[in-house]
């Protein structure tokens, strides 16, 4: 059984050493919030006791560190980090250094062994901060309520299979064996007649309310400026119409299945080979849109054609940057 | 007389003969919504935060799509407009908590108060409130903060108590007194003390901290400058969850689509003061380019802006923008800070 107090504080030494020794500036991890056992991403500094006190570790860390580097990639210029990652962070993490989206020697990377996340709000609120969060390889508890992992609101993690990752600290041991990951979902969709499945997807795209919620959480859509709504795209009278031709509208603000195809698709298209399947779009989307479904098309496409694994190394080339001599659609290459 | 009691299928059948639409709140969650009730459907007996969905009931006056006008230029150079697309049937919302209740003195206030914006106005006239008192507070709820109660009827034009298999109706407005009186006719009335009576079963629950609306806007007024707005957006993302989910929030966009070189249309959509390009200026400027900056335009105008224009503020303590903030963002909190009061 693993007890997240005991593991919370293990971190707590980390990061504190780290900071007293000067190894960094900063650390990104999570803390208690006011609504517990939810969490949220804080920069801490040196001295900040009363951030560093509430720094804890548990399956309800949901949120994504990589996020917070990336929202915060300007302020956080030069400095070197402390960041604390579960191993989809990490996963995301090495495709955003594989990127040189963000640079290895800035950070100090800790790493805690995650067994699965948990939603915090299907358990009730412990009273106090000594109510034991734990788990084992069946579920979760948080003072005596106790929930299984298939009923903790994370179907992501039950078919993760990322682990043994090689952050510069680790926190915790893994408790449960990792899951396989799991296409069966896409053999359904597929096995649609094609009447069908354009239903299911209209279905799906009509639904969606353009909050852009999974855009901003995904911790590898990194892009300084997002194709489908470029806030930076100031036409003044002195703007050469070269310039003005290299900002085409590709997706109108019109709420369709249309419009709103363009910009789910184009998304899945850029996370090809880019996406760690955390999932936290998912869970961020506000009217419940299964996300992943459509994900998975690419993600699919990259595991099974291209034999390509996400994000396993920093020094691994970028999925649309590497190429093998075996590539079977590359017919030209004398094989 | 201003109540009476009417058992509950008694309200299902004038509904019915009134021929008008029902909308009612689905249930909790992501993938709720206030959805049409089908013909013979049984009316919501009781509301709470477990009946409310993540989309706000705004959507129905105020659409997420809305055409205001189509054109076509004809063979001559003359510009035909055509009028808005975007209609709706008579409407009665049914079974509406108190903050969703109330969210409509917030958007009137903003969109018909002074000078009525059309494409509202048109729709407004069309729908009919008829909140419910509230008989389960959640997680993230705080109306009473808000000068709100689980039985307030601010924004209802029917209020209804459910009350065994009995419901006690208030009439609050006359825009529903088509209904009233069907309901009326033989009615057992129902006088002051019994209807505080009833009433009095929907105690605040809700006992969290008061924000008293003149004392906050002044301490939001003076924390404007204060480093707290970076603490409190740090981990924010941009995304339009908090606005787009808020039952008050009512910002909007508007751009022209054309659909070839001769015709088009012009459509209005949901906008938010989060999206990076919410204040973008022609001249490239942006006077809102961080995102604490942000954040603080949301608050203030809640907290600041609309109550010092109408004289309440524009939350209704409903907590969607803290349940489903994904970065655990949480308003209440930070006002507390800024400027509440236990």
């Amino acid at each position: 059984m693993r007890d997240y107090r005991s593991e919370s504080a293990r971190l707590r030494e980390i990061v504190s050493g780290l900071l007293e020794r000067g190894e960094v500036e900063l650390v990104v991890a999570w803390t208690e919030g006011e609504d517990r056992p939810r969490t949220r991403e804080t920069l801490i500094g040196k001295g900040r006791e009363d951030l560093l006190r509430k720094v804890v570790w548990s399956p309800f860390c949901t949120t994504s560190t990589v996020t917070f580097l990336k929202k915060n990639k300007a302020a956080l210029a030069g400095k070197r980090l402390g960041v604390v990652v579960k191993d989809c962070d990490l996963q995301a993490l090495n495709v955003l250094l594989q990127e040189h989206f963000l640079k290895r020697e800035d950070l100090v990377i800790i790493g805690v062994r995650c067994d699965g996340l948990a939603e915090a709000d299907l358990f009730p609120r412990p009273e106090g901060a000594e109510v034991p969060i734990t788990s084992d390889g069946g579920g979760v508890t948080v003072g005596k309520q106790r929930r299984a992992w298939e009923d903790s609101g994370f179907t992501t993690c039950l078919t993760c299979s990322y682990e043994d990752m090689k952050p510069d600290h680790v926190v915790g041991e893994y408790g449960r064996k990792k899951g396989k990951p799991e296409w069966g979902h896409l053999a359904r969709l597929q096995a649609l007649e094609p009447g069908k499945r354009r239903e299911h997807y209209a279905a799906l795209f009509e639904s969606c309310i353009r909050c852009y919620a999974c855009r901003e959480v995904c911790p590898v859509c990194a892009c300084v400026e997002c194709a489908i709504d470029p806030g930076e795209r100031a036409i003044t009278p002195r703007t050469a119409p070269s310039v003005k031709a290299c900002a085409p509208v590709w997706a109108c603000r019109e709420r369709s299945v249309s419009e709103n195809a363009v910009y789910l698709l184009t998304r899945t298209m850029h996370m090809a080979g880019r996406c760690v399947r955390c999932g936290w779009c998912e869970r961020a989307c506000p009217v419940g849109l299964p996300l992943m479904e459509i994900l998975d098309l690419s993600n699919d496409a990259v595991r099974r054609v291209y034999r390509y694994e996400v994000g396993r190394d920093p020094a691994d080339p970028p999925f649309l940057a590497s190429y093998a001599e075996t590539d079977p659609d590359d017919k030209g290459a004398g094989h | 007389m201003s109540a009476i009691r009417v058992p509950a299928s008694r309200m299902e059948k004038a509904l019915a003969e009134t021929g008008w639409r029902v909308m009612v709140p689905s249930g909790a969650g992501r993938k709720g919504g206030y959805v049409e009730l089908r013909a013979g459907g049984r009316l919501p007996r009781e509301c709470g935060d477990h009946t409310k969905p993540s989309t706000p009931p705004k959507g129905l006056v105020f659409p997420n799509n809305e055409e205001l006008l189509s054109y076509v230029l004809g063979v001559k150079g003359e510009i035909e407009v055509g009028p808005a697309s975007h209609t709706m049937a008579r409407t009665v919302l049914y079974g509406t908590p108190p903050c969703d209740t109330a969210s409509f003195r917030a958007l009137d206030s903003a969109l018909l108060k002074d000078m009525a914006e059309p494409g509202y106005a048109g729709k407004r006239g069309l729908l009919g409130v008829i909140g419910m008192a509230c008989s389960r507070a959640g997680r993230w709820c705080f109306c009473t903060s808000v000068g709100l109660s689980p039985r307030s009827n601010i924004g209802a034009d029917l209020m209804v108590y459910p009350d065994g298999d009995d419901l006690l109706v208030e009439r609050v407005s006359d825009r529903l007194d088509g209904l009233w009186k069907r309901l009326e006719a033989g009615a057992a009335g129902a006088d002051e003390k019994a209807l505080r009576a009833v009433e009095g079963k929907f105690v605040p629950r809700v006992l969290n901290f008061v924000f008293e609306a003149e004392k906050l806007a002044d301490a939001l007024e003076k924390a404007f400058g204060s480093p707290y707005w970076k603490e409190f957006s740090e981990r924010c993302v941009s995304c339009g969850i908090c606005t787009f989910l808020c039952p008050t929030c009512h910002c909007f966009d508007i751009t022209d689509v054309a659909k070839d070189e001769l015709s088009g249309k012009r459509l209005r959509t949901w906008d938010t003061c989060q999206f990076p390009e919410f204040t973008g200026e022609t001249s490239a400027h942006n006077p809102r380019k961080e995102r604490w900056a942000r954040q603080r335009q949301r608050v203030l105008h809640k907290f600041l802006y609309h109550p010092r224009n109408h004289g309440h503020m524009m939350c209704t303590g409903c907590g969607r923008c803290i349940r489903y903030c994904p970065v655990d963002i949480n308003i209440a909190e930070g006002v507390m800070r800024l400027g509440g009061s236990k």
